[in-house]
């Protein structure tokens, strides 16, 4: 009886201390994956609205940016390296990217989060969820090959043969060739599918670019094509040929127009899922988002420089013109 | 702190008071305690859902405006391009353009189509896709069409693109006049946003929101894979009361249920006007209730504190109240042990003191009645002991006298008297005399030595069988008129007392007790004198039997002597009588078997038969003079064992050949059964090989017809040797069976015709038997036959 009363009483006391503990605050280690740094808008638009959501960086969330530099072989060892660091999560910006990551965190629990992938049907399987560790958000840029192509009719009507670069070393090179040709199908234009796998091989087909052998310059959403991009500006410029490119980045380098997502505004968009991740929702379970805007993007020195005048209909859907 | 002071409070035993003070003190402060702690807990928790309901209601009531004003401005949005549009010709670049424009301005937009009067698309633009004009399709059969071209604006059920992502469809007229519609503008809009800014509500620690359409399914969850997935929310507590009313408010906001994360929670919904949804807010009872969980443990905490504390406080004071009851308790063990000196120290000022010095008066009573007791039992110890040393001087002898002479002295030993003198009645009854005394004058009481029944207080005492104590026979007026001698007062002394002598109720005689001053008996005293009078009269009894038992015993002994005697000359007579006629028998049985045999020359055949006769009749009474010889010898003790080691084929043998004699006419079937190998035998063999012939010579005795079975086996179990004699003749009744081996003993008829004998054949089978360590007996039905049974040992005990 003596021994049940103190057992009892000592018993509460204990039970009433355990339960007034704190919990420790954790600190999420990000690693941030990149093919090259024309995706990084995307990354600064993630880190943007992470710190608006509460996750500001060195109190709650820690981030290690690894650019690969355009080299397939940097981006896998990255990826590696971060699986090893146990990273907290992993954030991509691009279908390339978030391949490496996809394959280096296979048999692991670490969440990969694209924050633009072109063609996110290559990784996930469905919409809806892509029943792995991967989420994110579709850049839909193979998606709005056609809206390009019209947008590039409404700039210069008279074009009718496209010269159209590609790597087939990259991931969405069958994606882009396909979305292309059944654009071009449907909108009644040709192209002249030029393979390149390096710099090298662009500086050397860009000669070619002719007035006379095309009407205009097509650039699909590829690394190769997009470190280079300064070669086709250039001959695009030299030889007056309407250069419509896939990123808005590639417009401010020089090239005439694009009609893309905006990288920074998917980069915040993609931190709204990451702060779903960290609540507890399963990555799984999370469907692919799509872009909340695309952006039509201008450059009006470039029109300039080949001789067109941009059309009034054009200009005003314009959401940006670079002067 | 003294430790074993602080253990030894908390000690007690079961039942103990401290315990019970502990008990009943700790459950009622503890029953109050958490009765109030219930109460409190109780009204914080109706407290809390109460701010909850109000937080939830206001909550969703904001969230419900807004996505209602969300829905409104899209459909302002696509009145106004409506409107612009009207200006122009349908299907024209002017409304392309604005139909693109708006999907550039309006996030929320992702398709845009103007339909004609018959319901065909003559623009489609869309943010991520082409639609040539030859793609365009005829809408005149969908029900926005249908709604819009009566002029009201339409919104489709949320549903989700080929994107996952809801959308809703939006339809409103194109009116050149405010009665004439030409036309319908209809635009897919993207609710995202709505996610968002339902993903984004947040009330109290874990308060969330989602948004169900008017048949409960899930549209807007900040976890979208519930949405895409379709989930119904119908079976939850919240949507059910938004179904019931779908226009109505909730009447009983922070009601608790079950949730869409299935476990409890508190929810209100909120209806989205015009649009048949519902706001449903939640927030999980454990979350929102964690504030009263918390004073819940700090309750139990204090609860715990507080029965600490009272526990603490109940053990003083019960030690206040226990200590005195433990001293009273010691107490009384210490005078349980025997020491009734003790006294308990008890300086409390209250009713226990009061308590303490009645227990005080108690042990003071208790001492006092001690004492007497121990005086009552050494004055009981001094009685019994004195009558037991009476009683045992009386048990000494059995010689009258001298136990009267020694109880006199144990008396005076005793009392101290100065004259004790017993008289007894004489042989008649008439007188009593003097048989024993003390005297201090002697020759004075010489006198004094016969009283004549009932005359003075001697003959009255004896008499009457009641005892008389006259203390002073100067002043007692009883001694003048009883007393016959007046020898007392004549002798100088002062003090009379007589006792009767008993036994078995009857008065033996008086014993007189006399002292030279005044005297008082105490009733115990005048009681053991009793008593000791009483063991005096059982002495004497004792005395007289013991003489009539030796004077009998004398006689006795006398009669055995002279019967012994007889019994002697008696066997000596029969043992030489039967000597005597034993040679002259066989001296006639011999010259009458010597003529039958024609040893003297031919006899006619009566004589023959006369000899015949001769024979069997001398040789009956030579058997007959035999036995008695034999019984004679037994009873004289002069029969000794031949003990021999011998085979008992050789015993059986020649008791076949007496059999065989016995059959000669062959009258009977006699059976012999004899078990082989049996062991050689020490016993005496003539007495065996007569056991055998006495019983066969029953058997054939009586049995006139039928078989007579001789069976001889081995008892090697017991080792013994069986032999059994059945026949079946006349048998023996049942009460013959117990006499059957006594002396003289004949069953009845058995003195007729062949049955002749004297009845001591079976009695010497028997006495043999016994020699041989052996024994006998008979099973017999009359008619049928009878089986004697007898077993011996291998070898007699003393064979050696």
């Amino acid at each position: 009886m003596k021994k049940t009363v103190l057992a009892l009483l000592l018993g509460s006391l204990l039970f009433c201390f355990a339960s007034s503990s704190p919990a420790q605050q954790k600190v999420y280690r990000i690693g941030s994956l990149n093919t090259t740094e024309q995706f990084l808008d995307s990354f600064e638009g993630f880190k943007a609205r992470m710190a608006e959501l509460g996750y500001h960086e060195g109190q709650k969330v820690r981030y290690d940016l690894y650019d690969a530099k355009g080299s397939d072989e940097v981006l896998n060892g990255f990826a590696r390296r971060m699986v090893q660091d146990k990273v907290d999560l992993i954030v991509t910006s691009s279908t390339t990217a978030t391949v490496a990551a996809a394959e280096a965190t296979k048999g692991t629990n670490i969440p990969v989060v694209f924050l633009s992938a072109g063609n996110p049907q290559k990784l996930v399987k469905s919409f809806a969820g892509s029943g792995t560790n991967l989420a994110g958000i579709s850049a839909a840029t193979v998606e709005i090959t056609g809206k390009r192509l019209e947008l590039l009719r409404e700039l210069a009507p008279w074009v009718k043969h496209i010269a159209a670069l590609n790597d087939p070393g990259s991931v969405n090179f069958k994606a882009n060739l396909n979305a292309a040709r059944e654009e071009g199908k449907r909108q009644r234009l040709t192209f002249w599918e030029i393979e390149v796998r390096s710099r090298e091989e662009i500086a050397k087909v860009a000669p070619t670019l002719t007035r006379k052998a095309v009407d205009a310059i097509y650039t699909p959403p590829d690394s190769t094509v997009t470190d280079s991009i300064d070669i086709l500006v250039q001959q695009a410029i030299k030889e007056r040929l309407p250069l419509m490119t896939s990123l808005r980045a590639n417009v401010m380098r020089g090239c005439l127009a694009t009609y893309a997502a905006d990288y920074f505004a998917l980069g915040r968009q993609g931190a709204l899922i990451v702060d779903k991740i960290f609540k507890g929702i399963k990555p799984s379970d999370l469907p692919i988002e799509l872009p909340s805007k695309f952006k039509l993007v201008i450059n009006l020195k470039t029109a300039r420089a080949v001789g067109l005048k941009i059309p009034r209909a054009v200009l005003v859907r314009a959401d940006e013109v670079i002067e | 702190m003294d430790w074993r002071k602080l253990t030894k409070l908390f000690h007690w035993k079961s039942g103990s008071i401290r315990r019970r003070l502990l008990t009943w003190g700790l459950t009622l402060f503890g029953l109050a305690l958490i009765i109030s702690t219930l109460a409190g807990s109780l009204y914080t928790r109706r407290l809390i859902k109460k701010e909850a309901a109000g937080l939830q209601k206001e909550i969703a009531l904001r969230v419900a405006e807004e996505i209602e004003d969300f829905v409104r401005r899209k459909v302002d949005r696509l009145s106004d391009l409506a409107a612009s549009a009207s200006l122009d010709e349908m299907g024209s670049e002017t409304q392309r353009l604005l139909a693109l424009l708006l999907l550039k301005n309006d996030q929320a937009y992702t398709e845009v189509s103007i339909l004609d009067d018959k319901g065909m698309e003559v623009v489609k633009v869309s943010e991520r896709r082409v639609y040539l004009p030859a793609e365009f399709s005829d809408q005149s059969g969908s029900d926005k069409f249908a709604k819009a071209m009566k002029g009201e604006s339409y919104i489709s059920p949320v549903y989700t693109s080929d994107r996952a992502e809801p959308y809703i469809t939006v339809a409103v007229p194109l009116k050149i006049t405010p009665r004439t519609v030409v036309g319908v503008v209809t635009a897919e809009a993207n609710l995202k946003s709505l996610w968002e800014v339902i993903g984004e509500i947040a009330f109290g620690r874990a308060g969330y929101a989602y948004l169900v359409d008017g048949q409960g399914n899930l549209i807007a969850h900040r976890d979208p894979s519930l949405v895409l997935k379709r989930t119904s929310l119908a079976h939850i507590h919240a949507v059910q009361e938004f179904l019931r009313h779908p226009s109505g408010t909730d009447s009983s906001p922070a009601q608790e249920g079950r949730g869409i994360i299935n476990k409890p929670v508190l929810s209100t919904f909120v209806p989205v006007s015009g649009l048949g949804w519902a706001v449903i807010l939640e927030e999980p009872v454990h979350v929102a209730l964690a504030e009263v969980r918390r004073l819940e443990r700090y309750a139990v905490l204090l609860l715990a504190a507080v029965l600490l504390m009272g526990a603490a406080a109940i053990v003083w004071a019960s030690d206040r109240i226990t200590k005195p009851i433990r001293e009273l308790h010691r107490g009384a063990e210490i005078i349980a042990a025997g020491d009734l000196d003790y006294r308990a120290q008890i300086r409390t000022g209250d009713e226990i003191e009061e308590l303490g010095e009645q227990f005080n008066r108690m042990a003071m009573k208790l001492k006092t009645s001690y004492a007497t007791l121990e005086q009552r039992v050494e004055s009981r110890t001094r009685e019994l002991s004195a009558l037991y040393d009476v009683t045992a001087t009386a048990s000494q002898s059995l010689e009258a006298e001298q136990v009267l002479q020694q109880v006199i002295k144990k008396i005076i030993e005793i009392f101290g008297f100065d004259t004790t003198r017993i008289f007894l009645f004489d042989d008649r009854r008439e007188s009593l005399d003097l048989r024993a005394s003390f005297e201090t004058d002697p020759e004075f009481w010489m006198q004094v030595r016969h009283f004549v029944r009932g005359q003075g207080f001697i003959g009255r005492v004896a008499e009457s069988g009641a005892a008389v104590v006259i203390e002073n026979v100067w002043t007692d007026p009883r001694y003048q008129q009883i007393s016959h001698t007046k020898a007392t007062q004549r002798a100088g002394l002062s003090f009379l007392s007589a006792f009767p002598i008993k036994a078995r109720e009857k008065t033996l005689g008086t014993m007189l007790c006399q002292g030279r001053e005044p005297r008082h008996l105490a009733p115990e005293d005048v009681r053991l004198l009793t008593s000791m009078a009483e063991q005096i009269g059982v002495a004497i009894q004792n005395a007289n039997l013991f003489g009539e038992v030796k004077q009998k015993t004398a006689e006795l002994e006398r009669a055995n002597q002279e019967l012994i005697e007889l019994s002697r000359a008696k066997s000596e007579f029969m043992a030489a009588m039967s000597h005597e006629l034993r040679t002259p028998l066989n001296v006639i049985i011999g010259n009458a078997d010597l003529i039958r045999d024609r040893f003297f020359g031919e006899i006619t055949p009566k004589q023959r038969d006369s000899l015949e006769k001769i024979l069997r009749y001398s040789q009956m009474l030579l058997k007959l003079i035999n036995d008695v010889l034999a019984m004679t010898r037994l009873e004289a003790k002069k029969m000794s064992m031949d003990v021999s080691t011998f085979h008992l084929e050789d015993v059986v043998d020649h008791v076949q050949t007496f059999a065989e004699q016995l059959n000669y006419n062959h009258n009977l079937k006699m059976l012999w059964e004899v078990e082989k190998n049996l062991p050689p035998i020490t016993t005496d063999a003539l007495k065996l090989e007569e056991i055998l012939q006495n019983l066969i010579g029953n058997a054939f005795k009586f049995t006139l017809q039928g078989t007579i079975e001789v069976r001889v086996r081995d008892l090697p179990g017991k080792g013994r040797v069986e032999f059994s004699v059945a026949d079946t003749g006349i048998g023996i009744e049942r009460e013959g069976l117990d006499k059957i081996f006594d002396e003289f003993y004949q069953q009845k008829d058995a003195h007729t015709g062949s049955h002749s004998g004297v009845g001591l054949g079976l009695s010497i089978v028997k006495k043999y038997l016994e020699m041989m360590q052996g024994e006998i007996r008979v099973e017999s039905e009359p008619q049928k036959g009878s089986t004697f049974t007898f077993t011996f040992p291998y070898a007699i005990a003393n064979a050696k």
